[in-house]
This record gives C-alpha cells, sequence and structure tokens, in this order.
C-alpha cells in the first residue's frame, strides 16, 4: 500500500483519471473529495465487503428445492391475513 | 441444448439463449460469469439463479418489488451503458436471498439488487447510493411483528 501525508486542500491522482481530494479534516473525520470518470464505481468499503459477505452467506445457506414453493406459501398467507385485518 | 451440472438439481438442461451473462460476476463470486435464472412457476416471484460454472453456486433470489411495493432506486447512467439497457422494459431486476434454517426469517438485499438486461442477457449486480436500504431486509416484517421476535 502506497501512504501519502496529505493536508486539507491537497490532492492525489491515480492513473490519469482519478482524482482523490482532502476537503475538510474535522475531528478524526477526514472529508473527501473524488472525481473519477463515470464508469468507475466509488464505495465504502465496509459496504462493499458487507455485501460480498451476504451474498457468500446467502450461497452456503442449505435450502431444499421446495424453497421456493415455501417462501410463496408463505407470501400468500400473509397476504390473505392482512387483507382479513383491513 | 446444452447441460449443466448443479448440486442441488443435478443435471439441468438449458439453451444457450438462456445464459445470462455476469461481466463482473456477482460481488464475492467475480469468477462466475455465466448464470441460468430458473423459474419453476412463471408466475411466482421467485427463482434461482444458478451458476454454470459452479455446480454448487445457487441463489434463491427474488422480484423485490413484489414483497416491497415501494421500493425505488435510480440506475446510474453508467451501467445503462454497461448492461446496453436502452428501455425500462428491457431491465429485470432481482434481489439475493439470504435463508436460514428457519425459512420464515429469510432476508431480502434491498441495498445490491441484480440488474438483468432481458433481451441483451447481460447483468450485473449493484450497490444502491440510497442508503435507506439494508443488505438485510426481512421478507416477511409481519410475522416478527406478530410474534415479537
Amino acid at each position: 500500500m502506497l501512504v501519502l501525508t496529505r493536508k486539507k486542500g491537497e490532492a492525489i491522482i491515480i492513473g490519469q483519471d482519478i482524482e482523490l481530494m482532502v476537503v475538510a479534516v474535522e475531528g478524526d473525520q477526514v472529508k473527501l473529495g473524488i472525481n473519477a470518470p463515470k464508469n468507475i464505481e466509488i464505495h465504502r468499503k465496509e459496504v462493499f465487503l458487507t455485501i460480498q459477505e451476504e451474498n457468500r452467506l446467502a450461497a452456503k445457506q442449505q435450502f431444499s428445492k421446495d424453497i421456493l414453493e415455501m417462501l410463496m406459501e408463505q407470501r400468500n398467507d400473509n397476504e390473505i391475513n392482512d387483507k382479513d385485518m383491513k | 441444448m446444452s447441460i449443466v451440472q448443479t448440486t442441488r438439481f443435478g443435471e439441468i438442461e438449458f439453451k444457450d439463449d438462456e445464459l445470462i451473462y455476469f461481466p463482473k460476476g456477482v460481488l464475492g463470486f467475480e469468477d462466475d460469469t455465466n448464470f441460468l435464472l430458473i423459474k419453476p412457476d412463471q408466475e411466482n416471484p421467485l427463482a434461482f439463479l444458478q451458476s454454470i460454472t459452479t455446480p454448487e453456486l445457487t441463489f434463491v433470489v427474488a422480484e423485490p418489488f413484489s414483497f416491497y411495493q415501494d421500493y425505488e432506486f435510480d440506475i446510474a447512467e453508467s451501467v445503462k451503458e454497461e448492461l446496453e439497457i436502452e428501455e425500462i422494459i428491457d431491465v429485470a431486476v432481482w434481489s439475493i436471498l439470504t435463508i436460514p434454517e428457519d425459512f420464515h426469517k429469510a432476508t431480502i438485499n434491498l441495498l445490491a439488487p441484480i440488474i438483468i438486461n432481458v433481451n441483451k442477457r447481460i447483468a450485473r449486480q449493484i450497490i444502491l447510493n440510497e442508503s435507506k436500504y439494508s443488505i438485510k431486509t426481512l421478507l416477511y416484517p409481519q410475522i416478527s411483528a406478530k410474534g415479537g421476535e
């Protein structure tokens, strides 16, 4: 990992098209501004990692072949109950 | 017709034009670039997303709008370009379900839906910027409300 020290207002260029700027520093929070081509996606790392993890969890689960029917039945039951309550 | 080996369903036959190409795979499974959407009941908003290359990789997916009518989001221009989406009718949205042992506690990932261009058969999973949506939304919130769990 390349580690650089920047002050507020200073920036970094990644490749030729991506710019990262330190917009503000408030206590232990650093506000970053990013200029990048529209096709480059930018996300908070923990969001990205959490989704990866959730996908892996979803893929690992055991479920029976009837799961779709079971899920649908429950949904239909819920709909009927909702209507009854109204 | 081609055949794919799957862990849960055994051998499945399919036509090549049924394949869906995920250039970037799915988050956590970037090498799985070809999937089949197996929808046993055309009327129901539930299906399996089966990897062609990994027999044990099967996701249970649901059409999110069938469970959450108010669900809405924008598709970024860059994603529209990537998936060659020209009209809204080209788009199908599926969300991955996480199903624990008690399937009543199933959750749906509303933060990272799968967008499919059904005409071009290209797809990808996107991450929404709207943080009002959660990765683990209960599929049946009514049950928890009643059970008081």
